[in-house]
């Protein structure tokens, strides 16, 4: 037997009933089998009408962009970068907050130089633990570069697209620069492998090295200044660089 | 510069390397309970298999490259955060993951008081590309039907539904939006997601359909 909150059913999944349509309908479903089954099928609906969006890649940044926020801190909360819902007396409150983070435009923008500082620090540290990794593999090789006060380190392994370049050394550059490994493809095209800067705080810096193909079939790899952007070729001079020597 | 020694191209052993995909990998439930140990690529395998999925509905609901982003990247930070209140009896690891890309997409509906799409509804042919063909014999067979269902609504009745479930409007809020009487509104909702029920309810398989 029909219900007349069976006619509400399909709204109320979808959350467009008004509030006290819902609470109508919700002490209904307390006492009805019937229409708690019919809940079921069209919460069903509502699951599969999720599905039906054409699948669409996002940018190949935002898995980076994801890596470097999850690098060091494997099941810790992380907020997420906007706000969720913020109802009724919230709004007045996160308003005020806002006020206050436009007016201090110095706080802002020393939060903005730390964000940054963290994040090179978590990459810093995907790259320290992926060289950790690396290190365990009975296969992993190293090569050894140097280019006069430029001393460096590529570990790889043959099977895997990762690798970690360790150097000591490199210039500080100015902001509008930055540093590019190139990795070098067998048909003669160059990959970038990392866009890196170093910081006047350090000698030493870890870059974690990304290959579209596992490191056995690059042939070798080159680091040239380009602009803070990174460029589609190598332009700048040759800074440091190795060919890999696969032969058996 | 020569550098580098020979390789041997073993299988290396199990071992924890961002981004790295093993020949086989463990199911979804499995994956998530690495995730809520913290097992960084078991959510990146996660990711590759479905952010296209969780983009892709990003992008249907809010017609925006840069928020739908924002929402893809929001959606697999809660996964990461909240993977320990995953239950697998519940469903489905990509119906979870789907259902919170909705509720962060409606979100940012109402953080940005955004105005709700203009009163046409999308021409649903157009999604159909990606869905599974009809041979498939499994659920997502019955996404196709449905998508079809979806179709075959008349627009007066697709559309409210649509301006409901991913634009977040209430009947009331539809009413006002399309300028109708709040009762057309609520017979429309209710005989297109009858009929939706119905087609979902019913075998894809044996129906035949399309």
């Amino acid at each position: 037997m029909a219900h007349k909150e069976q006619q509400l059913l399909g709204a109320y999944v979808m959350g467009a009933l008004d509030s006290d349509e819902r609470i109508e309908l919700e002490a209904h479903l307390g006492t009805c089998q019937e229409c708690q089954a019919e809940l079921v099928e069209y919460q069903q609906v509502t699951e599969g009408l999720l599905h039906l969006a054409t699948p669409v890649a996002p940018s190949s940044g935002l898995r980076a962009g994801l890596t470097a926020r999850l690098a060091g801190h494997p099941g810790t909360p992380l907020s997420p970068r906007r706000p969720g819902l913020i109802r009724g007396p919230q709004l007045g409150f996160a308003a005020l907050v806002v006020a206050l983070l436009v007016l201090n435009g110095a706080l802002i923008l020393e939060t903005r130089r730390l964000a940054e500082r963290g994040q090179e620090l978590l990459a810093q540290q995907e790259a320290s633990q992926t060289a950790l990794a690396l290190a365990s593999y009975s296969t992993s090789q190293t090569a050894f570069v140097q280019e006069e006060s430029i001393w460096g380190t590529f570990v790889y392994e043959g099977n895997f697209p990762l690798a970690v370049f360790n150097v000591w050394g490199l210039p500080t550059l100015p902001e509008d620069q930055a540093y590019q490994l190139w990795l070098f493809n067998p048909d003669g095209t160059r990959s970038t492998g990392a866009l890196f800067r170093t910081s006047t705080s350090q000698d030493l810096i870890s870059v974690l090295i990304r290959s579209p193909v596992p490191l056995g079939e690059v042939l070798g790899f080159g680091v040239t200044v380009e602009p803070n952007t990174g460029s589609p070729a190598p332009t700048g001079p040759r800074i440091i660089g190795a060919d890999f020597d696969h032969s058996p | 510069m020569r550098a580098g020694l020979g390789i041997n191209h073993r299988e290396p052993a199990g071992i924890i390397l961002p981004g790295v995909s093993g020949t086989s990998l463990p199911d979804d439930a499995t994956l998530m309970q690495q995730v809520a140990q913290g097992d960084r690529r078991a959510f990146l395998s996660l990711y590759d298999k479905y952010a296209v999925r969780v983009h892709g509905l990003s992008l249907r609901m809010l017609r925006d490259a840069m928020s739908a982003e924002e929402v893809t990247q929001d959606a697999f930070l809660r996964l990461w955060t909240r993977a320990q209140t995953f239950n697998p009896d519940r469903g489905r690891v990509l119906s979870w993951l789907l259902a919170i890309t909705r509720r962060l997409a409606l979100d940012r509906f109402r953080l940005d008081s955004r105005a709700p799409p203009p009163s046409e509804s999308d021409n649903p042919g157009e999604d159909l590309e990606g869905l599974p063909d009809e041979s498939s014999r499994t659920e997502e067979a019955r996404w196709r039907s449905l998508r079809f269902a979806l179709a075959d609504l008349p627009v007066e009745q697709r559309l409210p539904i649509e301006l409901a479930f991913y634009h977040g409007l209430s009947q009331r809020e539809i009413a006002e939006h399309l300028r109708i009487p709040l009762g057309t509104v609520k017979t429309r909702v209710r005989l297109g997601m009858d009929k939706l029920r119905r087609a979902w309810a019913t075998d894809p398989i044996q129906s035949g359909r399309r």
